[in-house]
């Protein structure tokens, strides 16, 4: 009879919470528990994004050129047309920065390095890697990162507070969080939503395998691409993994465009503007 | 470090540089682009699996790259001709793995452009350049100016559409899919196979 009783106990609990596998928890822990999986608004999502996104923007400016600057908006803008977030405030922007990497903030801000920029050879390449970080955001891998494991302790409650000190902390995690990376599973997701998305947009959704054969082929030792590849799987691993998704699930939207001629067009245009004078 | 070497590709880097902003950065960057092959692979007459196989290209031969269609590059390999590989069978490049270079297609011309800018002696230096490290985020304050002009590049949706049509891009409906990858566990199998019918 006891055990029935903890048994029905335990189950109304989990009806209750909506989560089967605590059943085991203690009432303390199913209380921090409870109070981390309050869920995080989308406007403080938006809040939380722009302070990171102005932090990160404080280590690297935005590239000085309005027409470049334009462009990768008008992309990244029409791969958010292809997700179930078009609403969200979708910012993109290139860093004057020659380090190779990429960016995703919670709330819809995305930024990729001029150095990442440089190694792309077609706009279906730029698509690729706009729609993995878009694909971040849209899942808010950040923002599950920081509820995880010591995370939890330094933001994850702090995610929901009110309180002015325990955002400026949520800020400081969310930016540490570029110098430590997403969970691995989740990167290999945002290559096959990001994949998935290029394709949606009417791109080739090879051009992101073509970014990483070529991050495959940069010399890891390298200080442009240490911070990436510190933060990221390998790309030879996301590589033949992505060519299996690819091939198996995307393999007749291979023709779509690729744009080269519209994308060296701009290229060509940014590099004249900032060649130097004389 | 070969300084020499260095020099010479820098006067070479220039001269494409300023033969690219003339001409097309398209064509300069393809025809940049030259490759190592990571494994042995079936060279094919067209991007299929089923393609006609040509030959099998040896692990480390060069090859120039002409270009990329979907999953497969075309390529040409010396004596075996041209013929089509799969793209992550080849590593960009023409160093030895040791020594391969971080600075590829557009990014070699940028890095001769703005060295030029800053350098009298044309060297290439491959360590201490300016960019976002750990530490640099650690000690990163905001910027909140910097932030709010990026307002002035946003797009509207209407605009992104129509630059989207511009470019020939037609929308698709696709669903989103999981994948389990089990390439690994592919190949177990087919061994185990091949070992009964052996």
């Amino acid at each position: 009879m006891a055990p029935k009783l903890v048994k029905t106990i335990t189950v109304a609990t989990c009806i209750a919470v909506g989560i089967g596998h605590i059943a085991n928890t203690s009432a303390l822990e199913l209380g921090s528990l409870l109070k981390a999986i309050k869920p995080v608004s989308e406007k403080r999502e938006i809040k939380i994004g722009r302070g990171i996104a102005a932090n990160l923007l404080g280590a690297a400016a935005p590239v000085d050129d309005r027409e470049l600057q334009i462009y990768v908006n008008r992309i990244g803008k029409w791969i958010a047309l292809q997700t179930e977030k078009p609403h969200l405030p979708w910012h993109f922007a290139i860093l004057d920065t020659e380090s190779v990497n990429a960016f995703a903030m919670p709330g819809g801000y995305v930024f990729i390095t001029r150095g990442l920029l440089l190694l792309m050879r077609d706009e279906s390449e730029l698509a690729g890697v706009l729609a993995h970080e878009i694909s971040h955001v849209i899942k808010r891998h950040a923002l599950k990162t920081m509820r995880k494991g010591e995370w939890a302790k330094l933001g994850g409650q702090a995610l929901t507070s009110s309180s002015g000190q325990d955002f400026q902390q949520v800020l400081n995690v969310g930016t540490e969080l570029f110098s430590r990376g997403l969970d691995k599973k989740d990167e290999f997701m945002a290559d096959y939503l990001g994949a998935t998305l290029a394709a949606r947009a009417g791109y080739d959704p090879y051009g992101l395998l073509a970014v990483l054969q070529t991050l495959a082929s940069v010399n890891p030792t390298d200080d442009a691409v240490a911070l990436m590849f510190k933060t990221h799987p390998s790309p030879e691993e996301r590589m033949d993994r992505l060519t299996d998704f690819l091939d198996d699930k995307l393999g007749k939207y291979a023709e779509q465009a690729v744009n080269a001629e519209r994308f060296a067009r701009i290229m060509q245009g940014h590099m004249k503007r900032q060649q130097p004078s004389g | 470090m070969n300084l020499c070497g260095h020099n010479t590709n820098m006067n070479a880097n220039r001269l494409l540089l300023l033969a690219g902003l003339l001409l097309s950065v398209t064509t300069l960057v393809q025809a940049a682009q030259s490759g190592i092959m990571r494994d042995t692979a079936d060279l094919r007459a067209a991007p299929y699996r089923d393609a006609k196989l040509i030959s099998r290209v040896p692990k480390q031969t060069k090859v120039g790259i002409i270009r990329r269609r979907g999953g497969w590059l075309k390529v040409e390999v010396g004596d075996h001709g041209q013929g089509w590989v799969r793209l992550n069978q080849v590593r960009v490049g023409s160093n030895p793995e040791q020594k391969k270079s971080s600075f590829l297609g557009l990014s070699m011309l940028w890095r001769s452009m703005t060295t030029g800018r800053s350098s009298s002696t044309g060297l290439v230096a491959t360590t201490g350049i300016r960019g976002i490290s750990a530490e640099d985020l650690k000690g990163a304050k905001p910027d909140p100016a910097a932030l709010a002009s990026l307002d002035a590049f946003t797009t509207s949706g209407s605009d992104a559409s129509h630059h989207a049509a511009n470019g020939g891009l037609v929308p698709q409906k696709i669903k989103y899919s999981e994948h389990k990858y089990k390439k690994k566990k592919k190949k177990k199998k087919k061994k185990k196979k091949k070992k009964k019918k052996g």
